[in-house]
């Protein structure tokens, strides 16, 4: 894969086995266009999604839950092409993949005991046990078995799908913006348990998510996308190797002229630059000089976003 | 399909159970008022009325449960596929009416043996009840059959226009001309009915009319609900 700017690393998983294949993957609507996107799901990864709200990372989602139509492209589920499945295949192949939506998406009327008992009906490997377990241990059970989901709190709720889509004996998760709107401690709650999920092996995330530390603690993989394209797709390690250097407009002017990130995007300030480095190391041997700190998952987005490349 | 099955009757129970005492409140003591002379018709009347408001109600209440919460996006991600929903929802709709029009036909019953109770002797109707409430579900089940292609491909939401149409259709009964062509179609019937010596002949064709425009109409909604987005 490749990204819009030629010094930032772009991933090559050499051949590594996927779960999750998304290949050129397009959507047109009304004033917005995703894609062509391709992007990989490791096997025993978690790939963290992140962009601006209206980016693409909810339609790159329903693309590959098959909610909505694709223009071009397509997905690949745990090798097999959906697009060619026939139905009876393809819900098959669904009982590996658990959703988990930003806001609880269960009929109203359904109780927590109505949702676990509706999930324990669509997947066959559900492991009433496994989710009697973890609504415990959440504090689900047995306080609010018969609680109605309408009267469930957002960290409830969230609480409650987790609980369903981890007992379901899925090998995929995809996950739309989880931790949005959860209380710090609900929030380390959740990572927590996705981080003892993927202990048990053969397991891989798709999680899009705004609270970028979220991802930092997590992902394995990030990927970035912007108005509809993805303008990265790296390592955390990668990221972690990134840094943003202040620089004045001499010393931009130095950088653009040189080898060392010079077709980098720099975003201006009243009196200075802040220029997004690849390689923090390499650019402080090549310019020892330059004050240049670590990036943040939230510098890269907001320079990839706003910066310009002059 | 069962896990749908069950998350259908999640919806519905309990409003269904809340809507039924209203009819029993609402209908049934309107009905024995208006038949102050107590005939067997006022028991099939008040049993027919229930079984149709209820058999729509719970299809509104279906579709409006799906587009609640996004529950109809959320149900794709589950093993299913889009034709299997369309097919539940078909199962699902019929197996309610003809419960709700069990329901119906015992709610005739009671009326009219209330009626011979309270009011004046008038015969149980046991039969006339059953035809009432379950030409009723038939009716409204067949009337859902034209609107659920449309419902499926832009939900109810946007679809909620086809649901004034019977309540259109009742008024338009009370228009000179319509209710002459109405009232020449029933006298039709009834002589058919007393050339055949029976009106069972006449059930069974509308039955079989109407089952094969619902499953009609089931094939053409999987089609309209494929090609939707969420």
């Amino acid at each position: 894969m490749t990204t819009a700017f030629a010094s930032l690393p772009s991933l090559d998983l050499q051949g590594a086995p996927c779960d999750l294949r998304v290949v050129d993957v397009q959507k047109h609507y009304d004033g917005f266009r995703l894609g062509p996107v391709s992007l990989d799901i490791p096997r025993d990864s978690v790939v963290g999604l992140i962009g601006q709200n209206g980016a693409g990372k909810t339609t790159l989602m329903k693309g590959i839950l098959g909610t909505i139509h694709l223009d071009g492209g397509n997905i690949e589920l745990f090798g097999q092409n959906t697009s060619t499945l026939t139905d009876v295949a393809l819900a098959s192949l669904k009982e590996r993949v658990g959703f988990v939506s930003a806001v609880t998406s269960y009929p109203v009327n359904m109780t927590v005991r109505d949702v676990a008992r509706t999930y324990e009906l669509a997947f066959p490997r559900f492991s009433r046990a496994e989710f009697e377990r973890l609504a415990t241990s959440m504090e689900l059970l047995p306080s609010a078995a018969g609680k109605r989901v309408h009267d469930l709190s957002r960290g409830m709720g969230m609480k409650l799908q987790l609980a369903c889509v981890l007992a379901t004996g899925a090998s995929l998760l995809i996950m739309d913006e989880p931790t949005a709107g959860l209380d710090p401690i609900v929030r380390e709650e959740v990572l927590d348990l996705l981080r003892t999920w993927m202990e048990g092996g053969n397991k891989s995330i798709l999680i899009s998510s705004h609270i970028t530390s979220d991802l930092s603690n997590l992902a394995d993989y990030l990927a970035f996308i912007d108005d509809g394209q993805l303008v990265l797709n790296c390592g955390r390690d990668d990221v972690d190797a990134m840094g943003v250097a202040h620089l004045r407009t001499a010393e931009l002017q130095a950088v653009r002229a040189g080898r060392v990130a010079h077709d980098m995007p720099a975003l201006r300030h009243d009196l200075s630059y802040d220029l997004l480095v690849p390689d923090r190391t390499a650019f402080s041997r090549a310019y020892p000089d330059y004050v240049c700190d670590p990036a943040s998952i939230d510098d890269v987005m907001v320079l990839l976003v706003k910066g310009e490349v002059r | 399909m069962r896990a749908l099955f069950y998350a259908d009757w999640c919806c519905i129970r309990n409003t269904l159970v809340r809507y039924l005492w209203v009819c029993l409140i609402i209908i049934f003591p309107i009905v024995a008022m208006i038949s102050a002379g107590a005939t067997t018709g006022a028991g099939v009347m008040a049993g027919s009325m229930f079984t149709a408001m209820m058999v729509f109600y719970a299809m509104l209440n279906l579709f409006g449960s799906d587009e609640a919460g996004d529950w109809e996006q959320m149900r794709l991600t589950l093993p299913v596929t889009p034709r299997l929903v369309v097919r539940e929802r078909y199962a699902f709709l019929a197996l309610t009416g003809m419960a709700i029009a069990a329901i119906g036909t015992a709610a005739g019953v009671l009326v009219n043996v209330g009626l011979s109770i309270f009011v004046a002797p008038t015969a149980p109707g046991v039969l006339e009840a059953i035809g009432g409430a379950y030409g009723s579900a038939v009716i409204a089940l067949a009337y859902m059959a034209l609107v659920m292609p449309y419902v499926f491909k832009v939900g109810i939401a946007k679809a909620r226009i086809t649901f004034s149409m019977p309540f259109i259709l009742c008024l338009l009964f009370n228009v000179g001309p319509v209710r002459e062509v109405t009232r020449g179609f029933i006298d039709s019937l009834e002589r058919l009915e007393a050339t055949l010596g029976s009106p069972v002949p006449i059930f069974a064709v509308i039955i079989l009319v109407s089952a094969a425009l619902y499953v009609s109409s089931m094939f053409i909604a999987e089609r309209t609900y494929a090609r939707r987005d969420f």
